[in-house]
């Protein structure tokens, strides 16, 4: 029989779930890095640590379920202010994403051969429960003893009832004390164990309040540490001794002063238990999360076939309209094509809603991308021993799964580029008269069908003598054409394959080979870059994205008698020019528009059809790709719609020139030019054509 | 030889000469449509066609077959033929019948000038002899 570790939906909803709690995991834990200790987030932190241990021990997962397990132990104490969220101990948590995420990989590739050696962190886990940390960090920071002793209240939540029996103790001359009581480990039934003690300080005083609440969950007392809030006129030395001689199976007791504050009651424990009612807002916010969790995973496929089927309804959308408005003219007084017409409105207006939705469940908020960049810039500048501060804005902007998939290496590159290249050393800047710290500022939004994102950095700007001389000594250029280039044209070296200014080869960069990835992911989402840089200011990378892949709004254009369309997001303008504005250098076609000198394509002859009769004025469609541009003339505009992209499918293979074809409203098929294919053609045949000379 | 015997064929004229599709490959057969020319891609391809949605490719079986070239008429059709999983149209100027061979016998080295591998056999009728194409052949290499 089929064992349960073995139904491969059960594996994709585990590594589903693991993917998902891993990144909550890491963005937890660099909040807690950077904004210090909050309940809220250690709670977080600590829940993930518990639905993964959950998980992975419902499928088997030996070494992912201790690991799990004793971060859950170390967070406990944490919660229960045993431990300070120290660098150290931050630093160890990070360790323990590391190999949880290794240990993901390994269960990916091989579930019956685990290779990732969790001994080590499993051994600094250990170090952190015996509190070595601790010390150390407690000799060096005067502070955090402090903030201990602040932070217990926390464990109390108390009703208006039991404020009041404290108020009035307090009045009459009572000690507040919490007795923090340690089993021992193999005690067996805590929970009874812990109701004697309860007991037995009854007869010291009054226990106010027990955490956990062992009346409540009575067999489920799981901890070792038992709180109880106890209102007595003796003090806690001689309640100590008391419970350590008169009871057994005790491995420790601690008994202190209780500080509590009225005003602080409310504030402290909203993260720790959820409050009762009395809180109202509280409970509205719990109640909003709530709904927003409501999901349901849908198969990737499935929502596939859903874009396929809207994309189908979408072509004959346009084609209903169309037949509708020939049928209206033909028989411009029957009643029944004006109905045919109204219910053709309808079904537009409902199928373009359909289509919205049908996006919109495909698309995912970037936030999913740029939770890694805190990381992995935190690692990058302690690596380089550089300060960065890393600003992140429009996280919540929508975009296409799979366009988010493949983006992610290319803002990985520039940012690791921005870090290492970009932003100087503290001393560095501090001589320039800069902020020791330097800032990388990474923002998305929308704007029209597209997504930009911008990753920026106030660092040295990209020195362009230097990509000169690079990229001469690299032979990418001769030293003549150097001297001739444009500032455009020489930041767009950097994106050829083997160039880099870097004189050294590090981890992080170097090695030439990130700028080029870059620009050949950009190429393939119909995307644009532009750099823009200024020396000792620091460098801005403008990256402009389709919405989605598979409905693109197109510009149909006409050459000669046939019909291509073209991805808006690759259209830059478009522009008019009279003959005598075209002038040909060494044999290629240009024009000038504002300054740019802009190579002109003829399609025709690539496609071997008849150019049309010399007009006064050509029709320019100016394109850009990643850093490139050029101006394709076109015989004629034939508008913009709402294209469905299809494969031409296997047995036509690949065809550089286009990236599908699509259905137009007349039912004929329009290929899509691939904007990319068509400046790569351009410039082979250009090479070949010069080699020939 | 026996399961050939045993299937039909689709009988269609290309150039005035009769070839024939098993049926089973044969998914439909349409009308000539507007064909869309895909450039730079296949020599005998000859475009792409809109059916019901679907992007099908259209080859020119009368180039691949290295006889006279078509010219579009009332009787043109597209035969869309299933093969390795996707759809495949070929243009033929007529399309007969369909029939079941009595006798099929192998095919020589060469079949009027074309290459002997292209087909599955001879099909003899009463009227003369049909070659069967061998389609993943005819469409593949």
């Amino acid at each position: 029989m089929e064992s349960i570790y073995d139904n491969p939906e059960m594996i994709r909803a585990f590594i589903d779930e693991l993917e998902e709690q891993l990144q909550l995991l890491e963005e937890n834990i660099l909040e807690l890095e950077c904004c210090g200790e909050s309940p809220d987030v250690i709670q977080e932190i600590f829940r993930v640590a518990h639905t993964l241990k959950g998980s992975s021990s419902a499928m088997g997962f030996e070494k992912m379920k201790i690991l799990t397990h004793e971060m859950e132990n170390v967070l406990d104490k944490i919660r229960n202010h045993h431990l300070k969220a120290t660098k150290p101990v931050i630093n160890v948590l990070f360790q323990c994403l590391d190999h949880l995420r290794l240990l993901k990989e390994d269960f990916l590739t091989d579930r019956k051969d685990i290779k990732t050696d969790t001994s080590s962190v499993l051994h600094q886990l250990e170090k952190i429960m015996l509190g070595e940390y601790q010390k150390n960090e407690n000799a060096d920071s005067k502070d955090s003893e402090e903030s201990v002793q602040q932070d217990k209240p926390t464990k109390f939540i108390l009703d208006i009832e039991q404020q009041i029996q404290i108020e009035q103790a307090v009045h009459s001359g009572y000690n507040i004390l919490v007795c923090e009581v340690r089993l021992e480990k193999e005690s067996l039934m805590k929970s009874a164990r812990a109701y004697l003690i309860m007991n037995h300080l009854n007869q010291i005083g009054t226990v106010v309040q027990v955490e956990p609440d062992i009346l409540e969950n009575g067999n489920d007392l799981l901890r070792d540490e038992i709180y109880y809030l106890l209102l007595s006129q003796q003090d806690g030395k001689t309640i100590e001794s008391k419970v350590i001689n008169e009871l057994t199976e005790i491995e420790s007791i601690r008994v202190y002063p209780f500080s509590w504050d009225m005003s602080k009651q409310q504030s402290l424990t909203a993260g720790f238990i959820k409050p009762e009612a009395d809180n109202n807002a509280n409970a509205k916010t719990a109640d909003i999360e709530r709904k927003v969790n409501q999901t349901v995973r849908v198969d990737v496929e499935r929502l596939e076939k859903m874009m396929d089927l809207v994309g189908e309804l979408v072509i004959e959308r346009t084609r209903i309209a169309q037949v509708g408005s020939i049928l209206h003219e033909r028989y411009s007084s029957d009643n029944t094509i004006e109905e045919l017409i109204g219910i053709s409105n309808q079904v537009s207006r409902v199928t373009n809603e359909l289509q919205e939705i049908v996006l919109k469940t495909r698309m995912l908020p970037i936030k999913q991308l740029f939770g890694r960049f805190p990381r992995l810039v935190r690692d990058l500048a302690e690596a380089l021993n550089k300060e960065v501060k890393l600003i992140m804005e429009g996280e919540e902007t929508e975009l296409d799964k799979t366009i988010i998939e493949d983006i992610s290496d290319p803002l990985i590159h520039i940012i690791r580029n921005a870090v290492d290249h970009g932003i100087e050393s503290p001393e560095e800047r501090i001589r320039l008269g800069k902020p020791p710290t330097g800032t990388l500022h990474i923002s998305a939004y929308h704007q029209e069908n597209n997504v930009i994102l911008i990753v920026q950095d106030d660092g040295a700007g990209i020195d362009l003598d230097k990509v000169k001389e690079s990229a001469v000594k690299k032979q990418i250029i001769t030293a003549q054409e150097a001297a001739s280039l444009t500032e455009n044209e020489i930041i767009s070296l950097i994106f050829y394959s083997g160039f880099s200014t870097s004189s050294t080869v590090n981890d992080i960069s170097g090695r030439g080979v990130g700028m080029d990835i870059v620009k050949n992911h950009v190429d393939k989402l119909n995307g644009i870059i532009e750099v823009e840089t200024k020396k000792g200011e620091g460098t801005k990378f403008i990256i402009k994205l389709p919405l989605t892949l598979a409905i693109l709004t197109g510009l149909l254009v006409r050459i000669n008698d046939e019909i291509y369309a073209l991805p808006m997001s690759n259209v830059i303008e478009i522009v008019r020019k009279p003959v005598e504005e075209i002038e040909t250098v060494k044999g290629q076609a240009i024009t000038v528009i504002r300054d740019r000198i802009l190579p002109l394509v003829w399609l025709h002859d690539y496609f071997k059809i008849p150019r049309k009769k010399k007009k006064k004025n050509n029709f320019i469609v100016v394109l850009g790709v990643a850093e490139k541009r050029l101006g394709l003339v076109v015989d004629e505009l034939v508008g913009n719609q709402e294209i469905v992209v299809k494969p031409l499918g296997s047995y036509i293979g690949k065809v550089n020139t286009f990236s599908g074809a699509t259905i137009l409203g007349d039912g004929s098929v329009a290929c899509i030019l691939d904007v990319a294919g068509v400046a790569k053609m351009v410039g082979s045949i250009r090479a070949s054509k010069a080699d020939e000379e | 030889m026996n399961d050939l015997l045993e299937s039909q064929y689709v009988v269609c004229e290309l150039a005035d000469e009769k070839y024939a599709l098993g049926i089973s490959d044969v998914y439909e057969i349409i009308k000539m449509k507007k064909i869309t020319v895909i450039h730079n891609s296949k020599p005998f391809l000859e475009g792409v066609i809109n059916l019901r949605g679907k992007i099908v490719p259209i080859v020119n079986l009368h180039k691949r077959l290295e006889v006279k070239n078509y010219t579009p008429t009332k009787s043109t059709r597209v035969v869309i033929l299933k093969s390795r999983g996707e759809m495949v149209g070929v243009i033929v100027d007529k399309v007969n019948q369909v029939i079941r061979f009595t006798d099929i016998q192998a095919a020589p080295e060469t079949v009027a000038g074309i290459d002997g591998d292209y087909f599955e056999g001879l099909g003899v009728t009463e009227e003369g002899v049909i070659s069967i194409l061998k389609i993943d052949k005819v469409l593949y290499e």
